[in-house]
């Protein structure tokens, strides 16, 4: 056959998986090829360097074993390949009786090490809740049920009915995504349909950055531009609904788009040259075509979105105007549930403290509840499209073409195969049927096309446009505040003049101390989870945990890490308490960046180290880690920006006082909080900008660096 | 098929090196993350057990926690005192019941407060008083508001919802807009007990979290009132002016105040867990040192006369 006929087969049959597949292969193959060659270095190389690592721990006989086990492996590779080799990447330790005990023993402890970090994510899930609901339960005993989802909320009468505080969540949430989401999907299908590769490329990687951005400084924004603004147009306080949807649209604009893109784009492109062939215009290949095709994937975009705003509350607790109440306009006061546990936990005490974990616990089952629909959602069409191509496979059996599908299709990207063959089906029936009903438009479809592209440049341009804005005026309105004594310099004075040096250590300080818990946990836990868990009931409930962690509202973590580090622990309002809770908020973003990188590393090293008789912990540790390290990193630092720019999880676990942070049970005040309360005075804005245009640049500079080491592993890959 | 096995040769002295690389750089990753995981355990287990033995303060050191109205005043005090005495006092400004409900259960040791305790803090019998300055709060409108003065009565007309119109006050056929602070302001508690007298806030209004944003908000907005300490009312950071309301014939100011002709006036309070002892009673005496009237007086309040400082001070030992 030759290399078009090939070309347009695959094209036609939508067979883009595989097409990718080996498309990316070319850069990992050099990597892959190194496992053979390996042995007689290798050989020759371990024994010696492991006697040289025992004599300094001075265990002689350890040595002799080791060293006998060493030769061992020399001496019989021929049986040991052959034993490992027809194994699959899920090798193990069960298979490892050829090997001395002692190696059996470590190979064993390491895997329950591994499995005890993993565990971490569930128990964590599981002490969220049981601690928030513990908490909870004096106001839901004392009260009952029905009072607490009563609408009056007036703490000081004895009154905790959370009701208007959840329509008020709602109302807020409902107008973001209404605002949010037709921006989103714009700019998401102009960055991948439309854009030119370079545009998109620079805009895209704008957008990303952008995400990074945290809450507290797009509420900053709020409450100095937009409601002043909002105040003259409607001729209130310019707090309530329509800030704060003005102000949460923006924000998930950047999360909705980075999700949307990367579903549109995991459509095939075969689709779209269907599409095209068949004389339809852009537009309708975007409308009938591909948003019909990954429409999956934009619906979890969209509830991931809803889980952002819904968790949201630095930016909404600055701009809604807290009052507890079902808002006659959409330019009243109204609050909500994160903007009423944030304001009312400093101070709340008994009951009241309890109705606040009470709301904790119903935003806990809220974020819940939508990651759960999510899995539903994929699950659905997976056993669909799974259902679909066993019903075809059936069909085709007899069909020698058969032989050819199976040869093409490799084993692992079988569920993306299946996925894209079942949107391929929908769609040729879509077209099928939309061509068989053609009759004459109103509208030249011409014209239809140049006003939608129109449309979809014009929300791609808002989007960056008004996010561009927000830079802008940091940027200007903080450079002037910027001096060497304002980083370097210490706060003094009534309102705060001077510098911010503490805030930016005691920022340091707790992301750096939290990076150290999770890091190596979240590391160890995508090492079980992709190395050596068996796919079952465990790795589901280990990633819906994960899951779940990542979408518990920052705020919520905020309340346990207060009840169980700050309280229970006693660790008080100290850097640790902040920490640990920083660390559970980071564990999942780590993990999945782990995993993700570690399932990049091709099968074929593991094979070529396995085959040299290396042991599971030998080839994780010298060949897997290693190769994944650069993208594991990418996420660490990724990670790192992130945390720099939390606020509600360390409002209440760290302290406010300005103060350098020594040992971790110090207290102090992170730039996150700094900027906070220096807006709500409202006295010294020079600082706020000046603070909020620091913070801005740390986490610029971090989701850059990130950047920068992953482009350069790339980069090193493909020259080697 | 040829091409591709010399491809493969290539690529395979090529990434001879790099294995090897990758073998030690994998060796030093791994003793890294275990490094890691062995000092975060460490730092864990240390730390858990200071806190369980080690004293708190043993170095000098205080905790002064609650009211934002006293924080300015706080911070001023804990540098100075830190450069002359070596007491390092940790201040924060959570809210005065905040700071309260600190010293109760001993996570602070000395409470900043713009509010006198109410009968159940009363009650517990365990928090000693003193006074440290007075303020007065003022009641506050845009300079473009017609309206200069209000009675009592109307002002909490205002506050509780009854009154929503500028029109029945003498001004313009215009909806006032009521900016409120939080239930964590000593500045709303002293407003509440002096000027609401039992009658609840309206619960439309907004519910702002700092002196400086409610004058933010008024000194932008047409038709907004709210209060903040008489200290603020003039703010050398900012352009925009608010303007202060004669309340029953009365003009804020510190005469009036100090005369205690002006209706909406309070006092600053440090409440500590029984009298203050060794370095919080220090803290409370250099507060009340003539060295710190200027810094009350730039915080927007103003300082005891001479003869409440005498008998507000703590014996040292």
């Amino acid at each position: 056959m030759t290399k078009k006929k090939a070309a347009e087969k695959t094209a036609a049959n939508g067979k883009a998986a595989p097409k990718k597949g080996t498309a990316e292969q070319p850069v990992k193959l050099p990597e892959k090829k190194a496992a053979p060659k390996q042995p007689a270095k290798k050989a020759a190389g371990q024994p010696a360097k492991k006697a040289a690592k025992k004599t300094t721990l001075a265990d002689t006989v350890a040595e002799k074993i080791e060293a006998a086990a060493a030769l061992n492996q020399n001496i019989t590779p021929a049986t040991r390949l052959s034993e490992i080799e027809p194994m699959p990447a899920g090798v193990h330790t069960k298979n490892l009786q050829t090997l001395s005990k002692k190696t059996v023993i470590k190979e064993r402890a390491l895997e329950w090490g591994f499995l005890a970090c993993a565990l971490v994510a569930i128990v964590a899930v599981l002490a969220i809740f049981i601690f928030t609901f513990v908490r909870a339960l004096p106001v839901l005993t004392d009260l009952g049920i029905a009072r607490f989802f009563e609408l009056d909320w007036t703490p000081t009468e004895g009154h905790f009915g959370i009701t208007s505080l959840l329509i008020g969540s709602l109302i807020v949430t409902a107008g973001a995504l209404v605002l949010g989401v037709p921006l989103a999907l714009g700019c998401a299908v102009y960055l991948t349909e439309i854009a030119k590769p370079k545009v998109s490329k620079v805009v895209s990687t704008a957008v990303d950055l952008l995400a990074g951005v945290p809450s507290v400084i797009f509420g900053f924004f709020g409450i100095v531009m937009l409601r002043p603004l909002i105040a003259q147009l409607t001729g209130g306080l310019g707090f309530g609904a329509l800030t704060a949807w003005l102000v949460l649209a923006i924000m998930i604009v950047p999360t909705i788009t980075t999700l949307t893109m990367d579903a549109l784009r995991s459509s095939p492109l075969g689709i779209r040259e269907a599409s095209y062939a068949m004389g339809a215009t852009k537009w309708q290949t975007i409308y009938k075509v591909v948003l019909p095709a990954s429409k999956v994937g934009i619906v979890n975009a969209i509830v991931l979105g809803m889980g952002r705003a819904i968790g949201e509350t630095m930016a909404v607790l600055m701009v809604v105007g807290n009052a507890p109440v079902i808002p006659d306009s959409i330019a009243s006061p109204i609050s909500t549930l994160t903007s009423q546990i944030a304001l009312d936990m400093g101070y709340s005490s008994g009951l009241h403290r309890s109705a606040l974990f009470g709301m904790g616990v119903v935003l806990f089952i809220i974020s819940a509840t939508l990651v759960g629909s999510v899995r539903l959602i994929s699950r659905a069409k997976e056993t669909r499209a799974e259902k679909k191509l066993s019903k075809e496979k059936e069909e085709k059996l007899a069909s020698a073409n058969e032989v050819q599908l199976a040869t093409i299709a490799p084993v692992e990207t079988g569920a993306k195969l299946e996925a894209a063959e079942e949107a391929q089906e929908s769609t040729r029936a879509r077209i099928k049927k939309v061509l068989s009903e053609a009759k004459a438009p109103l509208i030249s479809k011409d014209v239809t096309n140049e006003t939608m592209l129109v449309v979809f440049r014009a929300a791609a341009l808002l989007a960056t446009g008004v996010l561009l804005l927000i830079i802008l005026f940091v940027t200007v309105n903080g450079l002037p505040a910027l001096s060497f004594d304002f980083i370097f310099g210490w706060p003094q004075g009534v309102n705060a003049e001077g510098g911010i040096w503490p805030t930016i250590v005691s920022s340091l300080y707790v992301t750096g101390l939290a990076m150290l818990i999770c890091a190596p946990l979240a590391i160890l836990a995508a090492v079980y989870l992709t190395e050596y868990a068996k796919q079952g009931r465990l790795v589901n409930y280990l990633r819906f945990a994960t899951d779940t962690l990542a979408s518990v509202p920052s705020i919520v973590m905020g309340l346990f890490g207060f009840a169980l580090f700050v309280e229970v622990f006693s660790f008080g309002l100290s850097m640790l308490s902040a920490a640990l809770a920083l660390a559970l908020m980071m564990l999942p973003i780590v993990m999945r960046t782990t995993e993700e990188a570690i399932r990049a590393v091709p099968r074929y090293v593991r094979w070529g180290s396995y085959g040299l008789g290396a042991t599971k912990w030998q080839t994780v540790s010298k060949v897997v880690l290693p190769s994944a390290f650069p993208r594991i990193a990418t996420g660490i630092v990724l990670a790192i920006g992130r945390a720099v720019g939390e606020t509600a999880v360390v409002l209440y676990t760290m302290g406010q006082a300005i103060n350098l942070p020594l040992t971790p049970m110090d207290s102090g005040r992170p730039m996150t909080i700094h900027l906070y309360l220096l807006a709500n005075e409202g006295v010294n804005m020079q600082a706020a900008y000046g603070t909020a245009l620091l913070l801005m640049i740390m986490i610029l500079a971090f989701n850059l660096f990130a950047r920068w080491i992953s482009a350069r592993s790339t980069k090193r890959m493909t020259s080697d | 098929m040829h091409c591709r096995s010399d491809a493969v040769d290539t690529a395979n002295r090529h990434t001879e090196r790099g294995m090897k690389a990758f073998a030690q750089k994998g060796f030093c990753f791994c003793t890294a993350l275990f490094c890691c995981l062995l000092a975060a355990s460490a730092t864990l287990f240390t730390t858990a057990s200071l806190s369980g033995c080690a004293p708190r303060g043993a170095a000098r050191q205080i905790t002064v926690a609650g009211s934002t109205t006293v924080l300015p005043i706080a911070e001023i005090a804990s540098e100075e005192i830190q450069e002359e005495e070596g007491i390092h006092a940790l201040v924060s400004g959570l809210g005065s019941s905040a700071g309260i409900e600190a010293v109760m259960n001993g996570t602070a040791d000395i409470a900043t407060s713009s509010r006198d305790l109410t009968a159940d803090e009363e009650a517990s019998g365990l928090l000693q008083k003193t006074v440290i300055a007075h303020d007065g709060i003022a009641v506050i409108v845009n300079p473009d508001n017609p309206v200069s003065q209000l009675s009592l009565d109307q002002l909490r007309g205002i506050f509780a919802g009854q009154i929503t119109k500028w029109s029945e006050l003498g001004g313009p056929d215009e909806t006032i807009l009521v900016v409120n602070r939080d239930e964590a302001s000593g500045t709303r508690e002293a407003f509440k007990t002096i000027v609401m007298q039992g009658t609840p806030f309206d619960k439309r209004a907004a519910i702002l979290p700092g002196t400086g944003q409610v004058r933010d908000v008024v000194s932008r907005t047409k038709n907004a009132i709210g209060y903040i300490s008489l200290g603020f009312v003039d703010s050398e950071f900012s352009k925009e002016k608010v303007k202060a309301l004669d309340i029953d014939g009365v003009t804020p100011s510190e005469e009036s105040i100090q005369d205690k002709t002006y209706p909406i006036a309070r006092d600053l309070f440090f409440f500590t867990r029984g009298a203050p002892t060794g370095d919080a009673a220090a803290f409370v005496n250099f507060v009340l040192s003539d060295e710190m009237d200027a810094t009350i007086r730039e915080a927007g309040y103003l300082p005891l006369f001479p003869f409440e400082k005498e008998a507000e001070e703590v014996g040292l030992l």
